[in-house]
């Protein structure tokens, strides 16, 4: 059994309800610059010749074969048994980027005392039956915790 | 980590971590849709926000201002304590005072100002939001004055007032009544109200068509719209006649109603016989086929639910602008019906929930005869048939030209300089005055012109009782202690009331027991709300039966809906107001050629109201940067690239500001979020560019220029 964060763009509108519940539940302090873990962001584009608008969120995808794990070289991240979600220690973390060069995203960052930090899925308080802090916001349920069965 | 240490960092709540999970309210938005709160606390401390699930509104879910609330109530510029001015008006040097000091010091100085020029030498305001309003109109009426007034001078009213001119009474959409067409018209309901966003949404899913009607491509327009009509600023009268017109024309409307109930119909057919659907579309730029579709719609799916939003009043005719949409309700008999548009009632704080209270009582039992005009009331004479309030956007203009007679002290609970149109006038007018004291939790600009500041606290740190739709009241306790030395604006009241008006014995007896005066039908029901801190259902809740405000006859003068004003009618000519809702264009007298664009300012963004998100730094870093949204075409015309600095300015002022190149705006057409100190919009808009029915600032309306700036 494992969790997943899933999207549902039709459902979403930008609004970035999301990105500041992140921001509350892991007291990111943006204002001395660190950075977000999860991000919303709107996109115009041209379809059939008319202008359209999309919107999206995005943060840590938890990916099954998750490539932060095998490129840090000091073994911070790892898969959580119970959950799935890619969680990390970053005790050992030397900061040196190579989880975020490895993502597609560039989900994981560097906080403020240069160890990387990033989304994991609010992993204990998925432990204790209740949603991710993104989750649990979302007006739209354009984010939501379901559960997926290892095949 | 041990697991105790992960659970803290998770802020689970329990034993083990000892945080406690506080039942509070959101205020930081419009108080219809204000949210049931789960504060997370840790030794007094808020540590973290969420929706509280049991509520019936947003049961769990919070907006993108709800989640921010730890860091809004923690701002750094919160006001600590009370403070005196030391220097001139419009500097920063004060010096702290206690509170008794301060009380006791602006009860003498208002008492000066009473005895020196009467108590309408005084001014009383209040800002958002509106929680204290009953208690300070109670205090201006006690304390023998009649300039009670609020910002509802620029938002809401002028909406409520098209309403009962029409109806005789203010009149809501009815989500829940499963209506089979939507019109939204300038709603943007995901971002604006999420709670009424959901019900566009599950309106959608259950099969109703939506057509929404916006000058912005919005969210609504990219995700709800089944029809997307997209007018230029300030031209939706002229839409909305037009479809009046092509629905008579083709007899689509509801003659059978309109006989019934309508007055009005001959004059106003002839009125929108001048809009066929050529001339529309020159005006409106909608493409005739859509404008069809919209009246086709309109007329013949049933029921429809056509109801503006509060945007479309902030023209120079604004108010005309929105009775022109209502009246759309009217001709196709969506009245009063479920799924159309129902009376509201009051029952407290301007939230109708099934059950009336005693609160006009409280408000205005202790008014004295008034001996002279409200501020306003002769410059907007419908305003003040219509309102009790003075009109705030004419105080600036009495201050400074002490007309029809001196103003001499402003008491002002939660004012902030960016409500006004050209804000420099204000701050003029401030300087003018004898005594200003203002309440805030953040200092403001318009703190540095008061004489005494004072701070009050927020939703979190106080007791409130709210009472919402569907009967529901909710009284919370605080969930934290008053931060510094933070009081409640009603706390303020209370003290003040007991220095300057000590005979109004209940007022001085504090907000519970106002409140057991208002409530007294309902004190059992009161008193087990406060108790359990949940949200109750009171036992006088009776829902409303559609129908029942037609059949007992609408509260106009002439008892019928009126398309055709009979109390406009009465108002003295010489002030050209029409009883039909006129269309004129909003940008005469600015010369295009100088300055092409129209700007709108104030449409939404998600992660902020009013200049309330600008200084939360989770807020302000969803858009760092104040911007103005000008279309891709025009950008590339002015050679003006997405982050480029560039250079706003109409006839009264300019900003600079950086622009935002994207499809939410029309080609010469701009948009600017309002509220930011560094790059105010209301710089740019004239003090006296007003709407003559309402007062109204034209906010959403206004021709202006820009230019790239070197980088």
């Amino acid at each position: 059994m494992s969790y997943k964060i899933s999207f549902y763009p039709e459902r979403c509108v930008a609004c970035g309800a999301c990105a500041v519940a992140c921001m509350d539940q892991n007291d990111i302090q943006v204002q001395d610059g660190a950075q977000p873990f999860r991000r919303s962001y709107q996109i115009d584009y041209h379809a059939d010749g008319n202008p359209h608008i999309g919107y999206f969120s995005a943060a840590c995808e938890h990916c099954d074969d998750a490539p932060c794990i095998d490129a840090c070289p000091s073994n911070c991240i790892s898969k959580d048994a119970e959950t799935g979600f890619t969680v990390y220690d970053n005790t050992n973390c030397i900061g040196c980027r190579s989880c975020s060069m490895a993502c597609p995203h560039g989900a994981p960052v560097m906080d403020l005392n240069g160890k990387m930090s990033k989304c994991d899925g609010c992993n204990e308080r998925v432990k204790v039956g209740l949603s991710p802090a993104c989750v649990a916001v979302c007006p739209f349920d354009a984010l939501k915790l379901e559960e997926e069965n290892a095949d | 980590m041990t697991k105790q240490e992960k659970q803290m960092c998770a802020k689970l709540a329990g034993p083990e971590t000892g945080i406690e999970i506080k039942h509070s309210v959101c205020d930081i938005c419009t108080p219809g849709p204000q949210c049931g709160l789960n504060v997370y606390v840790k030794d007094g401390k808020a540590i973290k926000i969420e929706g509280m699930p049991e509520f019936p509104s947003n049961r769990g879910k919070l907006c993108t201002k709800g989640a921010a609330n730890r860091q809004y109530v923690y701002r750094e510029d919160r006001i600590k304590t009370p403070m005196k001015r030391v220097g001139e008006r419009g500097s920063d040097d004060f010096v702290p005072i206690s509170w008794e000091e301060a009380l006791d010091t602006i009860a003498q100085k208002l008492s000066e100002i009473r005895e020196a020029y009467g108590p309408e030498s005084v001014a009383w305001f209040t800002g958002y939001t509106k929680w204290i309003r009953p208690w300070l109109r109670r205090l201006c009426n006690s304390f023998g004055g009649h300039n009670y007034m609020t910002e509802s001078s620029t938002c809401f009213r002028s909406g409520r007032m098209a309403n009962e001119t029409i109806f005789g009474r203010d009149m809501r959409g009815d989500l829940m009544g499963r209506p089979q067409l939507l019109v939204g018209w300038a709603c943007n309901p995901y971002i604006n109200a999420y709670v009424m966003g959901q019900g566009f949404v599950r309106a959608k899913e259950a099969g109703a068509k939506i057509i929404i009607i916006d000058v912005r491509h919005t969210q609504a327009a990219e995700k709800l719209a089944d029809l997307f009509l997209r007018p230029r600023i300030g031209t939706d009268i002229v839409l909305a006649h037009a479809i009046a017109n092509l629905i008579i024309q083709n007899g689509w409307q509801d003659q059978a109603f309109i006989d019934q109930y309508v007055h009005g119909f001959e004059e106003y057919r002839n009125m929108v016989s001048a809009y066929d659907l050529e001339t529309a579309e020159r005006i409106t730029g909608v493409p005739q086929k859509d404008i069809r579709t919209a009246a086709e719609w309109m007329s013949q799916i049933k029921p429809a639910c056509i109801t503006p939003s509060n945007g479309i009043v902030h023209h120079i005719n604004g108010y005309n602008a929105h009775r022109a949409v209502m009246c759309l309700d009217l001709i196709t008999g969506n009245v009063d019906k479920p799924g159309t548009i129902l009376p509201v009632y009051d029952t407290y704080c301007d939230i109708g929930s099934g059950f009336s209270t005693y609160e006009e009582e409280f408000m205005n039992e202790t008014s004295t005869p008034k001996t002279v005009p409200q501020i306003g009331e002769e410059r907007f004479p419908l305003w003040n048939r219509m309102t009790s309030d003075a009109q705030t956007m004419d105080l600036p203009r009495q201050v400074l030209e002490g007309k029809p007679y001196e103003i001499h002290a402003l008491a002002a609970f939660g004012v902030n300089t960016m409500i006004f149109p050209e804000p420099g006038k204000f701050r003029e007018a401030m300087k003018k005055l004898d005594f200003i004291f203002a309440t805030d939790l953040f200092w403001t600009d318009a703190c540095k012109y008061a004489d005494i500041v004072l701070p009050v606290c927020s939703s979190l740190e106080r007791s409130e009782l709210k009472c919402y739709p569907g009967g529901v009241m909710y009284y919370v306790s605080p969930a934290i202690a008053p931060l510094y030395e933070s009081r409640d604006d009603v706390e303020v009241m209370t003290e003040l009331a007991k220095r300057l008006c000590p005979e109004d014995k209940l007022l001085c007896a504090g907000y519970h027991e106002s409140l057991r005066y208002m409530f007294r039908d309902e004190l059992e029901d009161l008193e087990k709300a406060r108790e359990t801190g949940m949200p109750h259902r009171c036992s006088k809740f009776k829902p409303y039966i559609p129908g029942t405000y037609l059949k007992n006859g609408p509260e106009t003068k002439t008892g019928k809906l009126e398309l055709y004003s009979e109390l406009i009618r009465e108002i003295d000519p010489d002030y050209h107001l029409d009883p039909l809702p006129v269309y004129y264009d909003g940008n005469r007298g600015t010369d295009p050629e100088k300055y092409p664009f129209v700007l709108m300012t104030g449409a939404r963004l998600p992660n902020t109201i009013h200049s309330r998100g600008h200084k939360v730094p989770w807020l302000r870093s969803l858009r760092p940067d104040p911007m103005v949204d000008i279309s891709p075409e025009d950008a590339r015309a002015l050679g003006i690239r997405q982050g480029d600095k560039v250079r706003l300015y109409s006839e009264t002022g300019e900003i600079h500001l950086l622009a935002n190149v994207t499809e939410v705006a029309s080609q010469g057409e701009l948009h600017l979020i309002h509220g930011y100190e560094e790059a105010n919009a209301s710089d740019l808009i004239a003090t006296d560019y007003l709407d003559p029915y309402s007062g109204f600032p034209s906010y959403k309306q206004l021709r202006c220029a820009i230019e790239k700036e070197d980088a």
